[in-house]
């Protein structure tokens, strides 16, 4: 496909965590193993890639857990379509990070 | 304040201020999220703030010169700046009217031969007394350098250079005809003539033309004929900066090792390409030695000129290894894998992507033997892996 986006393994697991509902920089952390040095990073060329957004989270949820609003991510229509090609890339990224759907299954 | 939420605001302050408060948000209720579930952890997450910091810092580096194309072109704009700047100095065209001509000491000149001494004489300009670097020479000097100039009639004449009319006479178009006191005489300005016109070492602010010149002990013959017992051919400045230039390629390859090979065939024209325009620089920054009199200015120069030329092709040769064999672009996007203390048998490095998705360079920590000090692999053969 002209113009598609490829992402290095990383960038595509983080994407695929992502997807799989891991929205906040510290739990891509905690399911992908890589280090915040790495992830936060990641997350911003994706973000400026336009593969994901951001958005805070809603103060009343942050003051009922008494800690500041987080941030957390989603993927784009963008994210989305170079999350599939990039599991047709890598066909290991979805067994290493299952969809929430494979996960119940 | 926490030593997490401490490290955190130190990595801030390399964030843009534009950016800062929301990169500061953001990773304050992270470190909050994680000091309320583990402690253990919250250290080490927060000393990767400083990555996240620079990648922000590396945004407002200049992004221009990841492209080759535009690479070549800021390297050629600095080849040009350089080669004007330095045109006095540059010896291909001091010597464009050397060819065939000796100078040196002799008892016995030839006919038709001019003569010269260098004096250091204060000069009264409209910027005040200034010492300038004269050559006292005989009439003829300029016919024998095959130079245009007036020749002097009966009183001697001064013949500024164009950098001395420009910077201490204003450019004045009238300024021939008007006198100056010079070597204790009063003398009029016969004209203006290129820096270049001085075809020997050593820069010339003015010429002092005199017909017959007043013989005085040291002073040098310059003559076309050949064979002439202590008249010889100019140094060729050329080959001072020759010199110059090969130990500066010494140096380069000094620094080589530190890189290792090349991946791609399609670098090497790159490379050849960056050197070509790294070269004038470095010939231009070594003819401006030349221009000087002193000889530690000489010396100075020198010295700032090969380390410099050295660093730069080394920067040339240092820089293929951070582009891609592909599209020739600078990668991107570090990624540091593994940890040296915990996977000493497995692979640990960094990664550095291709922007246009070419492939990924895989830079090992420690270069162990038996591996490749750095691997190229293409997105293509990645996903078959």
């Amino acid at each position: 496909m002209a113009g598609e986006t490829k992402l290095s393994h990383t960038a595509a697991m983080i994407l695929q965590a992502i997807g799989a509902g891991y929205v906040y920089g510290f739990s891509v952390m905690e399911v992908s193993g890589l280090p915040s040095g790495t992830v936060y990073p990641a997350l911003r060329r994706l973000e400026r890639d336009d593969l994901i957004r951001s958005n805070w989270e809603k103060q009343s949820i942050a003051d009922a857990e008494q800690r500041p609003p987080r941030k957390y991510y989603k993927l784009t229509s963008g994210g989305r379509a170079t999350l599939e090609a990039s599991q047709k890339r890598y066909p290991l990224l979805a067994r290493l990070i299952p969809e929430p759907e494979s996960q119940h299954a | 304040m926490s030593i997490g939420l401490a490290i955190i605001r130190s990595a801030g302050l390399l964030v843009p201020a534009t950016e800062r408060p929301e990169w500061f948000a953001e990773w304050r209720a992270e470190l909050c999220f994680i000091e309320q579930t583990r402690d253990s952890r919250a250290l080490t997450f927060s000393l990767g703030a400083f990555k996240d910091a620079f990648w922000f810092r590396q945004q407002c580096r200049f992004r221009w010169l990841d492209s080759p194309v535009q690479c070549l072109s800021f390297l050629a704009l600095i080849a040009i700046i350089s080669l004007i700047a330095a045109r006095p100095g540059l010896s291909w065209s001091l010597f464009r009217d050397a060819h065939g001509v000796v100078v040196g000491k002799t008892d016995h000149p030839p006919a038709g031969a001019a003569f010269y001494r260098r004096i250091e004489e204060p000069v009264h300009t409209w910027r005040g007394m200034s010492l300038f670097a004269i050559v006292h020479a005989s009439g003829n000097l300029f016919e024998v350098l095959h130079t245009p100039a007036p020749r002097p009639d009966k009183k001697p004449i001064l013949i500024l250079s164009r950098s001395l009319w420009w910077n201490y006479f204003g450019g004045d178009r009238h300024i021939a005809g008007r006198t100056f006191e010079v070597d204790g005489r009063r003398v009029q300005i016969g004209g203006m003539i290129p820096d270049d016109a001085w075809p020997f070492p050593g820069y010339v602010d003015a010429f002092l033309l005199e017909d017959p010149l007043p013989s005085a002990p040291g002073s040098f013959v310059i003559a076309r004929s050949g064979n002439i017992p202590g008249l010889r051919p100019p140094p060729r400045r050329v080959r001072d900066s020759m010199a110059m230039l090969v130990l500066a390629l010494l140096a380069a390859l000094l620094i080589a090792p530190a890189t290792t090979l090349l991946i791609g065939i399609r670098q090497w024209p790159f490379l050849l390409a960056k050197i070509a325009l790294i070269l004038p620089t470095t010939y231009a920054c070594a003819s401006l030695a030349g221009i000087c009199d002193m000889p530690l200015m000489v010396v100075l120069c020198f010295l700032a000129v090969c380390p410099g030329s050295g660093l730069a092709l080394g920067w040339a040769l240092a820089d293929q290894h951070r582009r891609c064999p592909v599209c020739l672009r600078l990668l991107s996007n570090p990624v540091r894998f593994g940890n040296s203390s915990h996977t000493f048998l497995n692979w640990y490095g960094t990664e550095l992507m291709c922007d246009q998705g070419h492939g990924v360079l895989r830079v090992p920590e420690i270069v162990a033997s038996g591996v490749n000090a750095r691997q190229w692999v293409e997105l293509d053969e990645l996903c078959l892996k």
